[in-house]
C-alpha cells in the first residue's frame, strides 16, 4: 500500500494503516519534546525591562534618520556606556560640518535597512498606486530589466521619516545582495541632491546621491563607494536610471 | 512625529507579548545571548515604527518573525550566498520508527521520556540554519507552512521538504545520542 505523506493523511487511511498511526504519533512526540526543550531556553534577566526601555525611547524619539543619535552613530555610541553620554553630548559639534546631503544619506540608509526588514505584505508595498494617482505624470513605473544588472524585487512607498515622498525600489545587485533605489521628487529635495553624484559610506552601506532633469535619486548599495559611483555612471543625466542600472 | 500612545498600547498588547518567543528563536540564529537580545530589540524597534502599517487580523506573531528574520539576514549579508550544506552524517532514508521497532523500544513515549531536553537542544543546534529555522517555526512556534514561507521568503514546497529533512535529521541525531546513552536498550 502506498502511504501519503504525513501532511496529507486522511482519517480513512489513518484508520487502516498502523504504520502511519505510529509515524504520526512519533512526529507528535518529537513536536512536544521540541516545544518542551526549546521552552527551557533561559530568558536573560532584565530582558523585558530593557526592551520596554528601548521601545519607550522609540516612542518619544523624533522620526528616524532626522537625528543622528537615533541612527547607526547612536547605536554605536549606545554600546559604549559612559563614554556614550560624553560622545552624545559632543555629537552636535561632531556633526556640525556634515552637509544636509550626508544627513539625507543617513536617513536613506536607515530606511533601506528598515524597509527590507518589513514583510512583503506590509501595507506600504501597495501604496504605489495611491502615490502615482496623487502625483501628476509619475514617469517612474518602468520595471527593471530582468536579464542583467540590478533586479527589481519590489516597489513601495517609503513608510519612514522624511524620505517618504517618493517610491522606493527594492533591488538585488548581481551578487544577490540587497540594494535600494530611492526616487525623490526633485522639487521636494533639490537642496540636498547634487547634480554630480556623491557617495557616502554609512555603516556597512554606500549611499550615492544625484539628480536628473526632474527626479532625484539615491542608490543604497552594499558595494564600496568607488564601485557604486562607477555603477551609476551610465545612469547619470537620465530620469529613468534603473534602465541604465539594469542594462549593465 | 513621535508614536501615538494608543498605537503603542496596542503594540504592547499584540506584539510585545511575543517577545520571549522571538528571543528564543533569535537565540538559535545568533552566536550569543547579547546578539540575540540585540536582534530582538532591533526587530521590535522596526516593528513599532511600522506598526501603523500592520494589517490587523493577520498573524502578528508571524509578522514579527518575518521582521526578525529579515533583520538577521541584513546582518548576515556577507554570508548570504553561502550554500546550505547537508549534515554529512545525514541519511535521508533514516527512519526513527524502524529503529525503534528493530530495537524493541516499547513506544515513542519511552524513547522521548529517556531523552533529556539538553540533548534535543543539542541536536537542533547541529542542524543547518535553514533546517533549524523551519523546524523551530513549525514545531515550536506553530506557524503554518504558508506563514513560514513568508517569514523565510522561500517557496511553500521548500518549507515542506526542509521540514521533512529537519525531522529526519533530528530523529537520526537523537537516535545516535540515545544509543550512546542506553546501549543495553538499543544495540
Ligand atoms: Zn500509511
Ligand atoms: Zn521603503
Amino acid at each position: 500500500m502506498q502511504c501519503p505523506s504525513l501532511d496529507d493523511l486522511t482519517p480513512v487511511h489513518l484508520n487502516e494503516c498502523e504504520r502511519c498511526r505510529k509515524l504520526l504519533a512519533l512526529q507528535e512526540g518529537l513536536r512536544a519534546k521540541l516545544r518542551q526543550s526549546e521552552g527551557e531556553v533561559p530568558i536573560p534577566q532584565g530582558f523585558q525591562e530593557r526592551l520596554k526601555a528601548r521601545l519607550d525611547r522609540v516612542e518619544r524619539a523624533p522620526e528616524r534618520g532626522r537625528l543622528a543619535s537615533s541612527g547607526w552613530i547612536g547605536r554605536a555610541f549606545r554600546s559604549f556606556g559612559l563614554a556614550a553620554c560624553l560622545a552624545l553630548a559632543l555629537l552636535p559639534w561632531l556633526t556640525r560640518n556634515q552637509s544636509s546631503s550626508f544627513r539625507l544619506s543617513e536617513a536613506l540608509a536607515e530606511h533601506h535597512s528598515a524597509c527590507w526588514a518589513l514583510p512583503k505584505n506590509s501595507r506600504c508595498a501597495s501604496d504605489w498606486e495611491a502615490w502615482s494617482q496623487a502625483h501628476q505624470n509619475p514617469e517612474v513605473p518602468v520595471p527593471l530589466s530582468a536579464s542583467a544588472g540590478l533586479q527589481e524585487q519590489e516597489r513601495r512607498i517609503c513608510p519612514f521619516g522624511d524620505v517618504g515622498k517618493g517610491p522606493h525600489l527594492l533591488l538585488h545587485d548581481p551578487k544577490g545582495r540587497q540594494a535600494s533605489l530611492f526616487v525623490l521628487p526633485l522639487a521636494e529635495s533639490q537642496d540636498r541632491l547634487p547634480k554630480r553624484p556623491v557617495a557616502y559610506r554609512i555603516g556597512t552601506d554606500t549611499v550615492a546621491l544625484w539628480h536628473g532633469p526632474h527626479w532625484g535619486f539615491a542608490l543604497v548599495s552594499p558595494a564600496s563607494e568607488n564601485e557604486t559611483l562607477e555603477w551609476i555612471q551610465p545612469a547619470l543625466g537620465s530620469d529613468q536610471p534603473w534602465l541604465y542600472l539594469a542594462a549593465r | 512625529m513621535s508614536i501615538d500612545p494608543e498605537l503603542r498600547q496596542r503594540f504592547d498588547q499584540e506584539a510585545v507579548v511575543h517577545a520571549e518567543a522571538l528571543y528564543r528563536f533569535a537565540r538559535r540564529l545568533a552566536d550569543s545571548e547579547d546578539q540575540a537580545e540585540d536582534l530582538v530589540q532591533e526587530c521590535f524597534e522596526k516593528a513599532l515604527r511600522a506598526f501603523h502599517q500592520y494589517k490587523p487580523g493577520t498573524n502578528c506573531k508571524s509578522w514579527l518573525f518575518t521582521i526578525l528574520h529579515n533583520c538577521h539576514r541584513m546582518r548576515m549579508r556577507s554570508a548570504q550566498n553561502r550554500r546550505e550544506i547537508l549534515d554529512p552524517g545525514d541519511d535521508p532514508k533514516f527512519s526513527l520508527l524502524d529503529r525503534l521497532m528493530e530495537h524493541e523500544v516499547s513506544s515513542e513515549q519511552a524513547f522521548f521520556d529517556a531523552t533529556p531536553s539538553d540533548e534535543v537542544r543539542q541536536a537542533v543546534g547541529e542542524l543547518s540554519e535553514a533546517l533549524r529555522s523551519v523546524v523551530l517555526l513549525s514545531d515550536v512556534e506553530g506557524l503554518t507552512y504558508q506563514e513560514i514561507a513568508e517569514v523565510l521568503s522561500v517557496p511553500l514546497g521548500t518549507v515542506r521538504s526542509r521540514l521533512n529533512r529537519a525531522r529526519t535529521s533530528l530523529g537520526q541525531k537523537l537516535w545516535k545520542l540515545f544509543r550512546e546513552r542506553v546501549p543495553a536498550l538499543a544495540r
